[in-house]
């Protein structure tokens, strides 16, 4: 098995702190898939932010209703997700 | 209250014996701390070796358990202690848990979460993913109704005097709900613009974040709030409030307090009139405090907030006495004539030209006084407070040839807020310490110079502080144009002495009330506390407000609560849920205009947060309380299910025997470090790994935490916590083999090209079934190495190293990577069940379950008659052997009742 020696784990954030973190993420989340459906790592390179903090925040939108994967085949290693239509203006609520 | 059996514990034990009890004619009270009963079983994804659904199994006996006629079951609550009685019955404390919603009214529709601002880990879930502080706790929850997380009063928003709800803003800005964080402010104080630039924010210093890299900026994301509303709404969303109320009030004094007390009256419909001696309302706000602190703009739009309810401000008409606003027939009157004179210094010079108090300077300054010029000359600002570093600083603007500060004692005793001095030294103002003014020099009626007493610091005096005393001849004589004494306010109580006043010249009012010795005439604010901040004479606004409207309906003064306000959460509370380390989040520097420039023109010297800056700085808030209050659950609930003076409750009941289904607790694997839970996102608990797998899961499918990856490669470790004397632990823990083969079978299921690898000291598969599912899941393709894991190690690119002793494949120590790493977490004894007695206690086994004293022949009694056991608060067992053994206890527990009543009746009766 290949080992790189200098590559280290990132130290994980403690994760009531990432969770908070997702109201103020969600609309940026939302304005990078504005266009098209992405995977996580994807979303995550686009905000740059960490896969697994933005795996928390995604998944905090799909389960309040903002958005839902798309049907993935075997081979593929990730789904990808788009935003539910009509949640565009639950994210866009409030400063009115 | 009486029952026959009191369950403590709604999990398949307490669950299975209650029905049991129930079905038999028993009265049960089933008491779950939780808001369902269902405890961990409801959570797993299937139970072995049938693979049926854990929610078919067990939902309906949770509806069973809510519905059953003969058991009376109260979730969130807790039992807090059980006393034996002599006749063998016990009589118990029972604590409901407030849950700030009405269980009656409330439907579940869980439109609640979803406007929800706090977002909390989901316990449910094994905090794999995030609710909302109001939450079902999950789909089959039995009640199914929400419930609030609220541990207490946040810090910040307890330390506020007016009771703003410091926390719900900071979190409706954090959710970018900017005007609802406005219009939540508005409930609680009005006057946010002026607060969000000149309050001293008692909210910051109590702030957790404090102890770590800093508090939040709170005012700064108040100012940001406010401005984006401002510009929003140029005017009120409101008008006068329908349904007028008759009596008529009269307010003297246009200050905060007074401004405050007229919003809330007006707001329930009273015609309130504001009586204001200077041409324009606002009082310190408008008089006291500096532009570049408080704009005039910002001012003016606060006061549009209240005028807009109705309320009519009467400018430029000063009050004598009471008995003018009397005689107009105002039912209640409210004086908040504020300190805006100065306090008078006894020295030779005073009333010479060039002499002047700081108020009449500042006051003139705005008004355009000649009085008030300090253009050019030489100014000495006498005073160590805030009005004299607003005076120093107005003087400096003005364009004062140079300006110093004299006081008394050091820098250190300044009263005035350490940022203020700083700013005020940044911007070139000279700092006197140690001086006090011994006299001023003339020349044709017009000051020349100061004489200063050179000080020095004596004994403490009754402050804290120590004392200045004189040092004897060192006077020394200094040229001066402009003497601004700036030394201390006074309150304008003059007109009003005859209602009776304090030594310092304050109104003597009820402190709680703020009523007067005249029945209907109420004072506050400045006037009765003394000079104070913005927010507190906003507070005794809102305070004479409240109590005015009492005496108006006739109703006591006494004996009511104003503030009840949950107890403050301590910040040792707060930093002890980390359960990682915290992100390092310097606190946002507020942005200020540069002092070259600021020193110029009165234009405000704070700038504003951006929008990005506003949101992360909110973001930095530990929700200290969970709740916020920022009452978007109150709105969006169409049942009006939402109640947050709701408290918890205690009773007091009486049952004729106590069982106890407390369960188990799981093994914490942080506690075992080379196993390096926390350390990945892919190193997970194989609870965690269950609800992955439920139909309910917090995923949309079974993928793997880091990045959302259906994993490939997934390894359990076995005995994690359990059979491990280095943690404590020797127990083999009796379920983790089979769950986690149960698992394996799922993940293949789902994930067909998987690879699952199970790492075991060996496989324990007894019971019905049980070894012919091990062999099912061999079948299956599950690779089963026999060897102690060592050590678990992430990866730079998310996947895991498992370092393990192989006994029986390629021998010795090996290594090998895997996506995902599944620790199979075992069962320890859960200690609640032994702080349930008083004298005395549950007998514990050498493991701290509950003991059976004759576990063989009478499964389920304790050492304590009338105390029985079932399920897994008496030892690791399976769900089989749980239900089993609940059935056992629910029979003695039925025999012990009619024992105790048949030895009752022969005692009444006489017989032996």
């Amino acid at each position: 098995m290949p080992e790189d020696l200098t590559a280290k784990p990132r130290i994980l954030r403690d994760r009531a702190e990432v969770m908070r973190d997702e109201l103020v993420w969600r609309q940026r989340i939302a304005a990078v898939m504005q266009d098209t459906p992405m995977t996580l790592p994807e979303i995550a390179a686009a905000l740059g932010q960490p896969n697994d903090e933005v795996t928390i925040w995604v998944m905090g939108m799909r389960r309040y209703g903002l958005i839902e994967e798309l049907p993935k085949s075997r081979a593929d290693d990730y789904f990808r997700y788009e935003l539910k239509h009509g949640s565009q203006g639950e994210l866009n609520h409030g400063s009115h | 209250m009486k029952y026959d059996v009191m369950v403590v514990g709604g999990g398949i034990a307490g669950m299975e014996a209650g029905l049991t009890l129930g079905d038999m004619g028993f009265n049960v009270l089933m008491v779950e701390k939780k808001p369902s009963v269902g405890g961990r079983m409801i959570l797993l994804s299937k139970v072995f070796p049938t693979l049926d659904c854990a929610s078919c199994v067990s939902a309906p006996k949770m509806s069973a358990t809510g519905n059953h006629p003969k058991v009376d079951l109260q979730v969130n609550s807790e039992v807090k202690d059980i006393r034996p009685q002599l006749d063998g019955t016990f009589k118990a404390k029972l604590v409901r848990k407030a849950t700030f919603v009405d269980p009656a009214a409330c439907t579940g529709c869980a439109k609640c979460e979803t406007v929800c601002t706090v977002a909390t880990p989901d316990h449910y879930n094994y905090d794999l993913a995030a609710n909302r502080a109001i939450h079902i706790a999950f789909p089959q929850a039995v009640p199914k109704k929400a419930v609030i997380t609220k541990e207490g009063s946040s810090p910040c928003s307890y330390a506020c005097p007016a009771g703003v709800q410091t926390h719900g803003y900071v979190s409706l800005v954090r959710a970018g709900k900017y005007a609802e964080a406005f219009r939540l402010h508005m409930e609680d104080a009005p006057l946010p613009g002026s607060l969000s630039r000149a309050c001293y924010a008692p909210c910051e210093g109590a702030c957790t974040r404090g102890d770590l890299e800093g508090n939040l900026s709170i005012r700064a994301i108040k100012r940001f709030m406010v401005d984006r509303y401002y510009a929003e709404h140029p005017e009120p969303e409101y008008g006068i409030p329908e349904a007028l109320r008759s009596d008529r009030i009269a307010i003297v004094g246009s200050g905060p307090a007074g401004l405050s007390a007229a919003y809330f009256l007006a707001r329930k419909g009273y015609p309130v009139t504001l009586f204001e001696s200077d041409p324009e309302a606002g009082g310190m706000l408008r008089h006291g405090l500096p532009p570049y602190r408080l704009p005039r703009e910002i001012v003016d739009r606060d006061i549009k907030n209240i005028t807009a309810l109705g309320v009519e401000i009467k400018t430029g008409t000063p009050i004598g006495s009471l008995e003018q606003i009397q005689q107009q027939g105002y039912a209640a009157t409210f004086l908040a004539v504020g300190t805006l004179a100065g306090q008078g210094l006894e020295v030779q010079g005073r009333d010479l030209e060039g002499v002047v108090d700081a108020m009449d300077f500042l006051s003139g300054t705005y008004q355009g006084k000649p009085s008030a010029a300090a253009a050019g000359q030489r100014v000495v600002v006498v005073g160590g407070g805030n009005v004299a570093i607003d005076a120093a600083r107005v003087a400096l603007r003005q364009g004062a040839r140079q300006v110093s500060m004299v006081y008394r004692r050091t820098r250190a005793e300044m009263p005035a807020h350490r940022a203020e001095i700083a700013d005020a030294l940044s911007e070139g103002i000279a700092l006197q310490e140690l001086r006090a003014p011994a006299g001023f020099v003339g020349q044709g009626g017009k000051v020349v110079a100061a004489r200063w007493q050179e000080m020095r610091l004596g004994a403490p005096d009754a402050s804290g502080r120590r004392r200045p005393e004189p040092v004897p001849g060192h006077i020394k004589e200094e040229p001066a144009d402009l003497i601004i004494l700036a030394i201390g306010l006074a309150p304008s109580t003059g007109p009003f002495a005859g209602l009776g006043l304090d030594l310092d010249g304050t109104f003597a009012v009820d402190q709680e009330s703020l009523a007067t010795a005249v029945p209907g005439v109420f004072a506050g604010g400045d006037a009765a506390t003394g000079p104070g901040m913005i927010i507190a004479a906003i507070a005794q606004g809102k305070r004479a407000a409240f109590y005015i409207e009492r005496f108006l309906n006739g109703e006591s003064l006494q004996g009511v609560t104003f503030d009840a306000r949950l107890p403050v959460v301590s910040h040792d509370t707060v930093l002890a849920r980390a359960e990682g380390p915290r992100s390092a989040r310097p606190k946002t520097k507020v942005p200020e205009l540069p002092v070259e420039t600021r020193v110029r023109s009165m234009v405000e010297v704070e700038q504003p947060l951006t929008e990005d800056q506003a949101r992360a700085e909110a973001s930095r808030c530990l929700d200290c309380g969970v709740c916020s209050e920022c009452h978007q659950c109150v709105e969006a609930c169409p049942a009006g299910a939402i109640h947050f003076d709701q408290r918890e409750v205690e009773a007091e009941i009486e049952v004729g025997s106590v069982l106890v289904a407390t369960g188990f607790d799981l093994f914490d694997a942080r506690k075992k470090p080379t196993y390096g839970f926390g350390s990945s996102a892919n190193i997970i608990t194989a609870t965690q790994m269950d609800r992955i797998l439920a139909p309910t899961r917090p995923y949309n499918s079974v993928i793997r935490p880091s990045d959302g990856k259906a994993p490939a490669n997934i390894a359990y470790v076995l005995c994690t916590g359990s059979r491990d004397c280095t943690v404590g632990n020797s127990l083999c823990s009796r379920v983790c083999c089979m769950y986690s083969i149960k698992q394996a079978q799922l993940i293949m299921g789902s994930l067909p090209l998987a690879d699952v690898t199970i790492y075991s000291i060996d496989i324990r598969a007894y019971g019905k079934g049980y070894d012919e599912f091990y062999e099912q899941a061999q079948g299956m393709g599950v690779r089963f190495i026999k060897g102690r894991v060592a050590k678990i190690e992430p990866t730079a690119d998310d996947n895991v190293i498992v370092t393990y002793e192989d006994i029986n494949g390629k021998v010795g120590v090996q290594k090998a990577e895997h996506d995902l790493v599944v620790l199979s977490v075992g069962l320890s004894a859960n200690p609640e069940a032994f702080g349930l007695m008083i004298a005395p206690g549950l007998a514990r086994d050498p493991y701290n379950y509950v003991l059976e004293p004759d576990e063989d022949l009478e499964p389920g009694r304790t050492s304590i008659p009338g105390v029985f056991v079932a399920g897994t608060a008496a030892g690791v067992r399976d769900i089989p052997d749980t239900v089993l053994h609940s059935g056992a206890a629910a029979a003695q527990v039925a025999a012990y009742l009619r024992r105790n009543s048949s030895r009752t009746a022969a005692a009444l009766a006489g017989r032996p």
